[in-house]
């Protein structure tokens, strides 16, 4: 706030007093929000870091079970296996609230299936391509669990860095510009008084000499 | 919402067998422009991708990618560490490097 914009008035001093009271009060519950939110965080945090190392052990796994499919069984079979394949995974996106921040919820229905719900012949493919097919299919599940776990960590931090902006904001532009606003105006009143004072002294003066006179 | 993964053909094989239908095979110049077209898709929640494919996209895209809510991106396998922006903005936001 520039101080040429602030008028030295009474009504103004108690406004700019408001308006402090009312930052340091939006201060303090932010800063707490902030540090809820970060608790909330390590929570989070610490789950999605299992689930990102889960995932990639279970990747490693995997993808060495559909290296033996294809060499078994070919690339083409294990292609047909695929296109054969009767149930599509699907997801759904819900929400909740976590400290005010929405973060979603995923809800999906088992994609581990038995061989014979798969869809592809038992007698035509190999061993290697079941192994396989259920690897991937609790490799898939994992990876659901892990994208709620990461886009709630996504979410907290844009919040997170939301709020440090606007703590940081209050705290050092602010809250500091409103005070110097309200010090300005404490000095200008004082100034003004001591003119009112000494004016008034004079007209004593000059009142009293002209009674003498 | 159904679940779509991008990649080459190795590593799109897999999850075709875990019935995932929407599935991209992309070469390393077809890589941005699929992408890009996937993230326009409304209907999709969950992208997976390639750690090394994500490595070989442009900044931008990545970013935009990293940050994206939905579809979520997981990216897995690959040698490359695709967790260094999301190190980097927790860093930036908590103050302390907790992907440890």
């Amino acid at each position: 706030m520039a101080l040429r914009e602030v008028k030295p008035t009474r009504s103004e001093l108690l406004e700019i007093k408001k308006k402090i009271r009312l930052s340091e009060s939006g201060y303090n519950l932010l800063k707490m929000k902030r540090d809820g939110l970060i608790l909330e965080f390590f929570d989070v945090l610490e789950k999605a870091k299992d689930a990102s190392m889960d995932l990639a052990n279970t990747y490693k796994v995997a993808k060495e079970k559909i290296d033996v499919a294809k060499m078994v069984e070919g690339v083409i079979e294990v292609y047909s296996a695929a296109f054969a394949l009767k149930h599509k995974p699907e997801v759904a996106l819900t929400s909740r609230s976590l400290m005010g921040v929405v973060v979603p919820e995923v809800s999906f229905t088992s994609i581990s299936q038995s061989i014979d719900e798969r869809g592809y012949g038992i007698i035509g493919t190999s061993s290697a391509i079941d192994e396989a097919a259920a690897a991937y299919e609790e490799l898939l599940d994992k990876v659901i669990r892990a994208a709620e776990v990461e886009t709630a960590v996504k979410r907290l931090l844009v919040e997170i860095e939301r709020i440090k902006r606007r703590v940081n904001a209050l705290e050092f532009r602010v809250i500091p510009d409103l005070k110097e606003a309200e010090a300005f105006i404490v000095f200008r009143l004082e100034e003004m008084e001591r003119e009112n004072i000494f004016r008034l002294k004079k007209i004593k003066i000059k009142a009293k000499a002209a009674e003498a006179a | 919402m159904e679940v779509a993964v991008v990649g080459n053909a190795d590593f799109v094989t897999g999850f075709l067998l875990a019935g995932v239908r929407k599935t991209f095979i992309t070469t390393d110049a077809s890589l941005e422009p699929t992408l890009k077209e996937v993230l326009k898709e409304e209907d999709i929640g969950i992208l997976i991708m390639n750690s090394d494919d994500v490595e070989k996209l442009s900044t931008p895209l990545r970013i935009a990618l990293d940050d994206s809510v939905e579809p979520t991106v997981i990216s897995i396998g690959g040698a490359a560490d695709t967790r260094t922006h999301l190190r980097e903005k927790i860093k930036r936001s908590v103050g302390v490097d907790l992907w440890k």
